[in-house]
């Protein structure tokens, strides 16, 4: 369970205070399958990077089951994020000189979990995520959609109680994203993570169980699936795209 | 970019050690060439007799001296041992001075000899004349001489050598002695050393102890131009390597400072999947760890090798790799690890303690 309670986040700008995020007030429950949106500027990434105790607020406090994360010392909350939280990025960021197993062990010698279980582990994800013939590549030799399936191996291969994605089908065609959005899906459900995602694309967001919509740093809206337009209406493409 | 810096440092520093130690190992060798650093006299109050620098009196050394002198410890560091005695004798209303020797010991030790003809052959009648001995008597090569009974054929001339040589009538050593009436006796013997590290004064004294009745002077002089020439050029050595040293340092820090900034994409990375302070600051001190290493082993090679090739064109060394300390590849080793970590220390801290949204936010 996640809580974001009066958190704001401000830069100093010349003489002038810009807020990134104004009083904000989230509550997000376990398993829950939640996307932000808004226009660019809105927030959505400050608090991305919030709930993944990389960005200390301003002010506010933030809960992550029961734990003031931001009253914790630096070293304490890079720990909580290599134990509790995976990334998910636009731009996938992984390693170029490393294979994409080599980029899903990575996580696994940050946390100290014995040398001996590193392969089994990310080869287990890797398989996971569809790409086992592709394991041994360098990034550079993989396409976008695969580069991203990776991105996500290292994300779930410590097995995270939250995954957060900035963006993950930003730089991916329709029908890839598509692949990508349900293949987060299933292994939110398989794996029992929060998944938290930041888009644009309102016909990716509405695969979330929960829509924010944020401006100027604040929600504006907040609508659970049932009543999102369109939530149930998968478009053509990405029917056709779940069917693989 | 920062290992070829490190590379090229510690392949100067390796030249510097094998340029430096085998031209100690040559001025050692060319300062021996200057003459004999001990001289073994008999003990005694009584003096008369000037020979060079050294004072010779009336008591004698026993022959078996020598052997004895062969039998100290440091014994392998004898280079040459000359014994010789000295005397006057009557000739022409005027006198000698004779100087018995073992030819080549003496010819050895004095590298600046210019001889026409040839040594005297040892036991023989042959006698080599110092140039004023030549000029005053009017001798010349073949001629012969008379002193005292005792007929004597010139076999050589001595070249002026501004010193008593100038003034001397050399013979073989047995034959000086039975000229002298002083048979089985010497009046000093000279040594020379091989001291290119060893100690001129244990030497003397170890003579002193195991020859009763002598007295071993070390020459100061000769060992202390040795000693210091051999200190400047170590002390060159080191200025030079430090320089580099420093130049080296500077490189990699602000090389390794470039690494920091072009990889903090990856830092990002890193930071967004849990790693903290130490993680980081471990990875770069590892990675110079490790650049040290192979930066210090590549280096030590090429330094060796280019040492080698140059050392004789421009320096006209001869490289001896045998004369290299033991110590020499550890240390460049150590050298390069340390000021490759050392170096490293203040990127690998800036590195720990980058804003991970604004390294994520670089992505």
């Amino acid at each position: 369970m996640i809580t974001l309670k009066n958190v704001s986040k401000t830069y100093e700008m010349g003489d002038t205070q810009v807020y990134a995020l104004n009083d904000l007030n989230i509550h997000i429950d376990e398993d829950e399958f939640l996307a932000l949106m808004g226009p660019s500027g809105s927030g959505k990434s400050t608090a991305l990077y919030i709930i993944g105790a990389l960005l200390t607020p301003t002010m506010g406090e933030v809960t992550i089951n029961g734990t003031s994360i931001y009253e914790m010392s630096q070293r304490a909350r890079a720990r909580f994020r290599r134990e509790n939280v995976g990334f998910i990025f636009q731009s996938f960021e992984l390693v170029p000189y490393l294979t994409a197993i080599e980029n899903v062990m990575l996580p696994l010698y940050l946390s100290g979990v014995p040398r001996t279980k590193h392969f089994d582990m990310a080869e287990a994800v890797i398989q996971e995520v569809g790409l086992a013939e592709r394991a041994f590549h360098k990034p550079s030799e993989l396409s976008g959609g695969e580069q991203q399936r990776v991105c996500i191996a290292r994300g779930i291969v410590n097995y995270p109680s939250i995954l957060l994605a900035d963006e993950p089908t930003g730089n991916l065609d329709q029908e890839t994203g598509c692949q990508i959005i349900h293949l987060l899906q299933t292994l939110s459900k398989s794996n029992g993570f929060t998944l938290i995602m930041v888009t644009h694309d309102s016909n990716i967001a509405c695969r979330a169980s929960r829509i924010l919509r944020m401006t100027d740093g604040k929600v504006v809206d907040d609508q659970p699936k049932a009543i999102i337009k369109g939530g149930d209406n998968d478009s053509q493409a990405e029917k056709e795209a779940f069917k693989e | 970019m920062s290992s070829t810096g490190l590379m090229l440092a510690i392949a100067l520093i390796m030249s510097t050690f094998t340029v430096s130690s085998s031209l100690q190992l040559q001025i050692g060798e060319e300062i021996e060439k200057y003459g004999p650093n001990i001289v073994v006299t008999p003990k005694s109050e009584s003096i008369s007799v000037p020979y060079g620098n050294v004072i010779v009196g009336d008591v004698r050394i026993p022959e078996s001296t020598v052997q004895k002198i062969y039998g100290i410890p440091n014994n392998a560091n004898l280079r040459i041992v000359s014994p010789k005695i000295y005397g006057q004798v009557d000739y022409q209303n005027s006198s000698l001075f004779v100087v018995g020797m073992i030819s080549e010991q003496e010819a050895e030790s004095k590298k600046w000899w210019s001889i026409q003809g040839s040594l005297p052959q040892n036991d023989s009648r042959e006698a080599l004349v110092g140039s004023e001995v030549k000029q005053g008597f009017e001798l010349q090569l073949g001629s012969t001489i008379e002193v005292n009974g005792f007929t004597f054929i010139i076999k050589g001339l001595l070249g002026e050598t501004g010193s008593i040589d100038d003034y001397s009538f050399f013979l073989p050593l047995h034959t000086a002695q039975e000229l002298l009436n002083l048979s089985g006796v010497l009046s000093v013997i000279d040594i020379s050393a091989l001291c290119n590290t060893c100690p001129v004064e244990v030497m003397s004294q170890q003579i002193m102890d195991a020859v009763h009745g002598v007295k071993a002077t070390p020459i100061k002089q000769a060992v202390e131009t040795r000693i210091s020439a051999l200190e400047e050029t170590a002390n060159f050595s080191l200025l030079l390597s430090s320089i580099i040293l420093v130049a080296g340092c500077a490189g990699i820090i602000n090389t390794m400072l470039a690494s920091v900034h072009e990889r903090i994409r990856e830092i990002g990375i890193l930071m967004s999947l849990g790693a903290d302070d130490l993680h980081l600051f471990r990875i770069f001190i590892l990675e110079s760890l490790l650049l040290g290493t192979i930066g210090g082993l590549i280096g030590s090679i090429l330094g060796l090798a280019l040492s080698t090739i140059i050392g004789p064109l421009f320096m006209n060394v001869t490289i001896h790799l045998a004369a290299l300390p033991f110590y020499a590849l550890p240390v460049c080793l150590a050298l390069s690890v340390a000021v490759c970590v050392g170096a490293s220390l203040y990127p690998a801290w800036r590195a720990s303690k980058i804003d991970p949204v604004r390294a994520l936010r670089t992505l």
